[in-house]
C-alpha cells in the first residue's frame, strides 16, 4: 500500500524507554524489542530498571516499572545516555521519567491511564497532557491505547482484566512499527508461551498487530526510522545478562576442569539470581548450599575447595562485610576459590537496587592483617562468563581464593553473546599430589610460589592446615619473628606474579597524549563510547579499561606515563584512583558518580571536554 | 559412618601426629585425645579418608595433635567448613570438634543448622563451662553465679546446655560423655562415628587450670555412682551406690525412688530410638542437686542425612537431563548470523 | 501461582511468570472485592464528618467533667495539656470501673488521674481501615484524630462507622 506520507529515515542508534506500572509488563515489552532488535541485526545494551516496591499499590509511584534499551546499527557499550523515544503507559511513570527525555524526543503516551483516578494516584493536582508546553517540546503522541486494545480483542472470551493486560503488546506493536522491526519473531514466542492457552495467544497477537497497524494507518505517525544491521561475527547467539553470564562461566569452569561445582550463598539482592540458576543445575554435578548466613556460605566455600571442588560464594557488598574473616582463613589456607562480589549502593543496607562499584578498596584491604587477593572486575554483561572462568583459572593456578568484582548494572543489563563451542574454551590444568615422598604443605611451586593442592583421601599425605601463622615450606604452626615476615612476603609475592600470567593492558584511541581514561567494571561502555566521540572531535584522548585491579597488568605504568594527565570515572568516591595514585606515585583526576545509576556517556565526554579545555 | 573402602588394621600410633602436645598438664583434652586415637583405628576406616576440623579453643587445637587431614578454622565456624567438604565429598569421614564457647556462643547459629540439615559429621563438644584459651571468662554453659575473670560479682546469665539446644535443633544423635570414662568414651564415640548423620557428643571436660572440678560430682570416684545415671536402651534407668535408686515418671516430671519401694517394673525405661525427643528433653534437664547426671545416648534415631539427600537429586537430574554444557548455554531464545 | 497469561505454574512469590515473562506482581496483591472493602481500604477517617471534641485539661475536676458529658450528653471528653496537645481521653468507661462506687469527693478529684492516659489516636487522612482496626485490637469506642503537632482536631466514635456504613450500604 503506497502512503507518500511515509517518509524514511536512517538513523545509527535510538533509544527507547518503556515505563509504566509494575503490572503493565514494560520488562517483557523491552526485552520483547532487545531480542527482536538483536535477532533483526542490530547491536543493543539494555538497563532494566525494576521498582523500588514490588507490590506498591496499582499507578502508584513506587511502583514504576521501566526498560531501557539501545539498539544500533553499529557495536554498542551503552543502554544509551537520555533516550530518544518514551512510552508511558500511565501518569505515574510519565511524571517519574519525563525529565530524562531528549530535547524534541518522541513521547507516546497511553491516554486511558491518564484518568482522574491514574492522575490521583500519581499525585497529580491536573492533567500534564493538557500543557501546551509539553507539545513543543516533544513530539508528542497520545494514543488511546487501551481502547485500542480492547477494541481489538472484542469478542474474544477473556475477562476485561486479561484484555487489558496485552496493552504491552500494543504498545510494542506500536514501537516495532515506529522502527520497522519485524513482527514474526514476536508472533513465534508468542505461539510458543502461550499456545497452550489459545485465546491470550490469540489476544497477543491481536493487540500486537494492532499496535503495529496503528502506527501504519495513523497520520500522527508520518516517519517510519531504519535502523540498519550492525556487523556481526558468524556464530549463535542469545541475549544474556550479567547473572546469568557469571553463573554460566563458573559452571563452564567446573566442567573444563572435570569436577563438581559447589555453590554456597545466602540469598542478598543484586546477587540472589545466581543462586537460583545454581540451583537448577544439578544434573551438571553443581551442588547449591542455601546457607544460614554468608559466614556460613563462606566457610562451606572454604570446605568445599579443601576437599576438591570447583568452590564458589556469591554476595554483595554487606556479604562481603561479613565473610571478612572467613576470606582471611582461605588466604591463610591458600586454597582456591571464587568470591562474587555484585555491587550494590552502600554503604550498609544502601540501595539494594541501585548499581555502584564501592567495593574495591573492601576487596583489597577489608581484612585484618596483610591480606592480599587478586581482583577481577567484568567490563559487560557478557564479559562476566570470560572473567569467572579467568577467576577459576587463576584460583587453581595460583592456589588462592579470588575476587570478582560485579555489580548491578551489569547483573541485570543485558547484551547479545556469541554462543563459545566448548572447543574454543581452554581445559584447565590441575594437578592434585600424590606422591608422599618429600611432601610438605607449603613447599612452593617456584614459578608461582602456589602450594600443593591434595586432596583428603589421599594415602600417606595427612596434614594439618589452619589460620594460624606457619613456617615456611612444612607449614607447621609457628609465631617465630622471622617465619611470619617470610609467610607474608611470600603471600604478596604470590599475588603480584599473577601479573606474569595476565594480558597487558590494551589502549584504544590515541596511543599517547594529552588525556587517558582509564575506567574499570561497568563503565567500561559509557568510557569506550566518550572516548571514542573525543577522538572524533579530534581530541588527543586514549582509553584503556582494567580487568585485573589486583594485581594490576604489568605495563600499567607505562601507559600512565604516555599521558599528560589520568582521568578515572568510578562510582565510588576515587578508590581506583587512590590505588593508583600509591602504586604509580602519579597524580590523577577522580570523576566520582554516587548516585545509583550508571555513567552517561555524556558524563564522561563533559569532563573529557573540560579538561582539555 | 563406614566406608566401602578395603578393611585396614590401624593402630593408635597411626593417628599421633608429630605435634608436640600443649594442652595443660592435667587437662581433660589429653584424656579424650587418648580415647579417640585409641577408638578411631577400630572403626575400620582408612585413615587418609578422615578429617578433623575444629574452630578455636584449646578444644579446637585437637587436629594438630591427630595424624588425619585436619583444619583448624575460625572461632564458631567448623560446622560451615563441615558443611561445604561433606557436599564435595560425601565419603569423607568428618569429626568437627568444638567447645562450649565455640559452639554455643559464637558459632550457636552454624551448631544448630548443622544439626537440623544432619549433614554426616561427628561433632565433639568439649564442655568445661568456662572459656579456656583466652584465660577464664564465662561461657554460655557456665551456672549462673560463675566468678570469672570478666565476671567478678558473679555471672548474671543463664546457662543452656548443649543437650538441650541440640534437641531443640532437631538432632537425631545425641549422646554426653565424661572426659575420666575412658570406656564409656569409646563406646559413645563409636557409636557416633558408626551413625548416619550429625552426631553430637556433649563431653563433660575439667579445665585444670580455670574451673576446676566443675565436674566433680561426677568424676569423683566416691560419687559418681550416685551422681550419674548410665543410659542404656531398653534399660530401667537405675544408678545409686548399689543400683538401689530409680527413676520415675510422675506425671510430666521425673522423680528419683527407692527401687524397692517403687517397683522396678514401674521405673522409666530408656528409648533412644522414640520418634520424639520428649524423653530426652526430660533427661536433658536433669543435674543436681535432685537428680543425677544422665550419661550415654540420649537419642538416636534415623534421619537421611543432608549430603545423601543431595546427593540424590543431583543423581536424579542427572538420569533426567543431558549433563551438557552446549545445551545449558542455548536456555533461552537463540539465533543465527551467518 | 498460576499466571493468568499463559497458565504456567510458576512458584510462589515470583515477580514474573518464567514461561511468558508477565508480570505477575499484581496478581498476587490482595484484590479488593467488594464495595465495602474498597470503601474501608480507599475512603479516610474524614468521611465520617468528625466532629471537634469536647477537650478539658488536666486540671479539671471529676465533678466538671461529669457535668460536661451530661449536659452535651457525649460518652468522654479529651483531656489536653498545657501545651493542647493530646494527654488522655475520659470515657463512660472510665467512670464506671474506676469513679462508680467509690466514696470519692469528685470536686476534688482531677481528671489527671482517672483518665486514661497516652490514648490510642489516628489522623483523619487514614484510611477508615485503620480507624476499625485500631477500635477492635485496642477495645475502645472513641478514636480521637490529631494533626501534626498532636494536638485533638476530632473524635469519632464506633457509632460512627456504623451510622457510616448504614448510610452508604444498606
Amino acid at each position: 500500500m503506497d502512503d507518500p506520507v511515509t517518509a524514511e529515515d536512517t538513523l545509527d542508534q535510538v533509544t527507547i524507554l518503556f515505563c509504566g506500572d509494575s503490572g503493565d509488563g514494560m520488562q517483557l515489552t523491552g526485552s520483547q524489542l532487545t531480542t527482536t532488535s538483536a535477532v533483526y541485526g542490530n547491536d543493543v545494551s539494555t538497563l532494566p530498571d525494576y521498582p523500588s516496591e514490588i507490590r506498591a499499590p496499582a499507578g502508584s509511584l513506587a511502583g514504576v516499572s521501566a526498560f531501557q534499551l539501545q539498539f544500533a546499527n553499529h557495536e554498542i557499550h551503552t543502554p544509551g545516555d537520555r533516550p530518544d523515544v518514551l512510552v508511558a503507559m500511565n501518569p505515574a511513570s510519565f511524571k517519574v521519567n519525563l525529565y530524562k527525555l531528549q530535547p524534541q524526543g518522541t513521547l507516546i503516551i497511553d491516554q486511558d491511564a491518564f484518568s482522574e483516578r491514574g492522575l490521583a494516584k500519581a499525585g497529580y493536582a491536573e492533567n500534564p497532557l493538557d500543557d501546551p508546553g509539553l507539545a513543543s517540546r516533544y513530539r508528542m503522541h497520545v494514543v488511546p491505547a487501551t481502547t485500542l486494545t480492547l477494541t481489538a480483542l472484542e469478542g474474544l472470551d477473556l475477562k476485561r482484566t486479561a484484555k487489558m493486560r496485552c496493552k504491552n503488546f500494543f504498545a510494542l506493536g506500536l514501537v516495532c512499527w515506529l522502527y520497522d522491526r519485524p513482527l514474526d519473531h514476536i508472533l513465534d514466542w508468542i505461539e510458543k508461551k502461550f499456545g497452550r492457552n489459545r485465546d491470550v495467544a490469540e489476544a497477543n497477537r491481536r493487540a500486537l498487530k494492532a499496535g503495529y497497524h496503528y502506527g501504519d494507518t495513523s497520520e500522527a505517525f508520518d516517519v517510519q526510522w531504519q535502523v540498519r544491521t550492525a556487523e556481526r561475527q558468524p556464530g549463535t547467539y542469545r541475549i544474556i545478562n550479567g547473572n546469568e553470564a557469571t553463573a554460566l562461566g563458573l559452571v563452564t569452569a567446573a566442567q573444563l576442569a572435570h569436577k563438581p561445582l559447589v555453590y554456597s550463598s545466602y540469598p542478598i539482592t543484586p546477587a540472589s539470581d545466581v543462586l537460583h540458576q545454581m540451583s537448577q543445575w544439578k544434573h551438571l554435578d553443581v551442588r547449591t548450599i542455601q546457607a544460614e548466613d554468608e559466614i556460613a556460605a563462606m566457610g562451606a566455600t572454604i570446605g568445599a575447595a579443601y576437599g576438591g571442588a570447583l568452590a564458589a560464594t556469591g554476595t554483595s557488598g554487606p556479604g562481603v562485610c561479613l565473610k571478612s574473616e572467613a576470606i582471611n582463613l582461605a588466604i591463610m589456607l591458600e586454597l582456591p576459590l571464587v568470591i562474587l562480589d555484585v555491587q550494590r549502593g552502600g554503604p550498609s543496607t544502601g540501595l539494594p537496587t541501585k548499581t555502584e562499584q564501592t567495593d574495591l578498596l573492601q576487596a583489597m584491604f577489608g581484612r585484618n592483617g596483610e591480606s592480599p587477593l587478586p581482583v577481577l572486575a567484568p567490563a559487560s554483561p557478557k564479559d562476566c562468563f570470560d572473567t569467572a572462568i579467568e577467576a577459576f583459572r587463576i584460583a587453581v593456578r595460583h592456589m588462592t581464593p579470588v575476587f570478582i568484582l560485579s555489580e548491578g548494572f551489569l547483573a541485570n543489563g543485558s547484551e547479545p553473546w556469541r554462543i563459545p563451542s566448548i572447543s574454543e574454551l581452554e581445559p584447565f590444568q590441575i594437578h592434585h599430589p600424590d606422591d608422599p615422598a618429600g611432601y610438605q604443605p607449603y613447599d612452593r611451586n617456584p614459578d608461582t610460589l602456589a602450594r600443593p593442592w591434595v586432596l583428603p583421601g589421599t594415602p600417606g599425605m595427612e596434614h594439618r592446615v589452619g589460620g594460624l601463622e606457619k613456617q615456611p615450606v612444612t607449614g607447621t604452626v609457628s609465631y617465630a619473628p622471622q617465619d611470619h615476615e617470610e609467610m607474608c612476603r611470600q603471600r604478596a609475592q604470590k599475588v603480584e606474579r599473577i601479573a606474569g600470567y595476565i594480558p597487558e593492558l590494551e589502549v584504544t584511541g590515541q596511543q599517547q597524549g594529552d588525556l587517558l581514561v582509564l575506567s574499570w567494571g561497568g563503565s567500561y561502555g559509557a568510557a569506550v563510547t566518550a572516548v571514542q566521540r573525543a577522538n572524533r572531535k579530534g581530541l588527543s584522548v586514549g582509553h584503556a579499561h582494567l580487568r585485573y585491579l589486583n594485581p594490576f597488568p604489568r605495563n600499567l605504568g607505562d601507559v600512565l606515563d604516555r599521558y599528560d594527565k589520568v582521568m578515572i570515572p568510578e562510582l565510588n568516591n576515587g578508590q581506583l584512583g587512590l590505588l593508583v595514585r600509591a602504586r604509580y606515585l602519579r597524580d590523577v583526576v577522580h570523576l566520582p558518580k554516587l548516585q545509583g545509576q550508571p555513567f552517561s556517556v555524556s558524563d564522561i565526554e563533559t569532563k573529557i571536554e573540560d579538561l582539555l579545555a | 559412618m563406614k566406608s566401602d573402602a578395603e578393611p585396614v588394621t590401624l593402630t593408635r600410633k597411626d593417628f599421633v601426629s608429630a605435634q608436640e602436645v600443649r594442652w595443660c598438664p592435667g587437662c581433660g583434652d589429653n584424656a579424650i585425645l587418648a580415647q579417640v586415637q585409641k577408638t578411631l583405628p577400630e572403626l575400620g576406616i582408612p585413615r587418609e579418608n578422615i578429617v578433623f576440623i575444629s574452630g578455636i579453643g584449646c578444644s579446637s587445637r585437637f587436629p594438630y595433635y591427630m595424624n588425619t587431614y585436619g583444619i583448624h578454622s575460625i572461632h564458631g565456624r567448623a560446622p560451615t567448613l563441615a558443611m561445604g567438604l561433606k557436599v564435595a565429598r560425601p565419603e569423607l569421614q568428618v569429626w568437627v570438634v568444638t567447645g562450649d564457647g565455640d559452639a554455643l556462643a559464637i558459632g550457636g547459629n552454624h551448631f544448630a543448622h548443622a544439626m537440623r540439615r544432619n549433614i554426616d559429621i561427628n561433632i565433639l563438644l568439649f564442655n568445661n563451662r568456662i572459656y579456656g584459651l583466652t584465660k577464664g571468662q564465662y561461657s554460655p554453659t557456665s551456672a549462673i553465679g560463675t566468678r570469672s575473670i570478666s565476671s567478678p560479682d558473679g555471672s548474671i546469665e543463664n546457662p543452656v546446655n548443649p543437650v538441650g539446644v541440640a534437641i531443640g535443633s532437631e538432632a537425631a544423635f545425641i549422646a554426653r560423655t565424661v572426659d575420666v570414662f575412658q570406656k564409656h568414651m569409646s563406646e559413645i564415640l563409636t557409636r557416633a562415628a558408626n551413625h548416619r548423620g550429625a552426631s553430637l557428643v556433649e563431653i563433660a571436660q575439667n579445665c585444670i587450670i580455670f574451673n576446676d572440678g566443675a565436674w566433680a560430682h561426677m568424676t569423683d570416684p566416691d560419687n559418681r555412682k550416685e551422681n550419674v545415671l548410665y543410659l542404656e536402651h531398653g534399660q530401667p534407668m537405675r544408678f545409686g551406690k548399689q543400683g538401689e535408686k530409680g527413676i520415675r515418671l510422675n506425671g510430666l516430671n521425673p522423680e528419683v525412688v527407692l527401687v524397692e519401694e517403687a517397683g522396678e517394673e514401674n521405673l522409666l525405661i530408656h528409648d533412644e530410638k522414640a520418634a520424639e525427643p520428649t524423653l530426652a528433653y526430660l533427661l536433658s534437664r536433669m543435674g543436681p542437686p535432685d537428680f543425677p547426671i544422665p550419661v550415654g545416648v540420649f537419642r538416636a534415631i534415623d534421619k537421611p542425612a543432608y549430603s545423601q539427600r543431595l546427593m540424590q537429586q543431583v543423581h536424579a537430574a542427572q538420569s533426567d537431563r543431558q549433563p551438557d554444557l552446549e545445551t545449558l548455554f542455548r536456555q533461552g531464545e537463540c539465533w543465527d548470523v551467518s | 501461582m498460576k499466571c493468568p497469561s499463559c497458565g504456567h505454574q510458576n512458584l510462589p512469590g515470583v515477580d514474573a511468570c518464567e514461561q511468558c515473562q508477565t508480570s505477575l506482581t499484581q496478581e498476587d496483591v490482595r484484590k479488593v472485592q467488594t464495595d465495602v472493602e474498597r470503601s474501608l481500604m480507599q475512603e479516610q477517617i474524614r468521611c465520617l464528618q468528625p466532629v471537634e471534641p469536647l477537650t478539658v485539661d488536666l486540671k479539671t475536676t471529676l465533678k466538671q467533667a461529669i457535668q460536661i458529658m451530661r449536659n452535651k450528653n457525649i460518652g468522654c471528653v479529651v483531656v489536653t495539656d498545657d501545651a493542647g496537645k493530646l494527654a488522655g481521653i475520659l470515657t463512660e468507661r472510665d467512670l464506671l470501673q474506676k469513679v462508680a462506687g467509690q466514696n470519692l469527693d469528685h470536686s476534688r478529684c482531677l481528671v489527671d488521674d482517672f483518665m486514661s492516659p497516652a490514648p490510642e489516636c489516628s489522623k483523619s487522612e487514614h484510611p477508615l481501615a485503620y480507624a476499625l482496626q485500631r477500635m477492635i485490637i485496642s477495645d475502645i469506642r472513641y478514636l480521637p484524630l490529631v494533626d501534626e503537632n498532636d494536638r485533638p482536631e476530632g473524635i469519632i466514635s464506633s457509632r460512627d462507622v456504623i451510622a457510616y456504613m448504614q448510610k452508604r450500604f444498606i
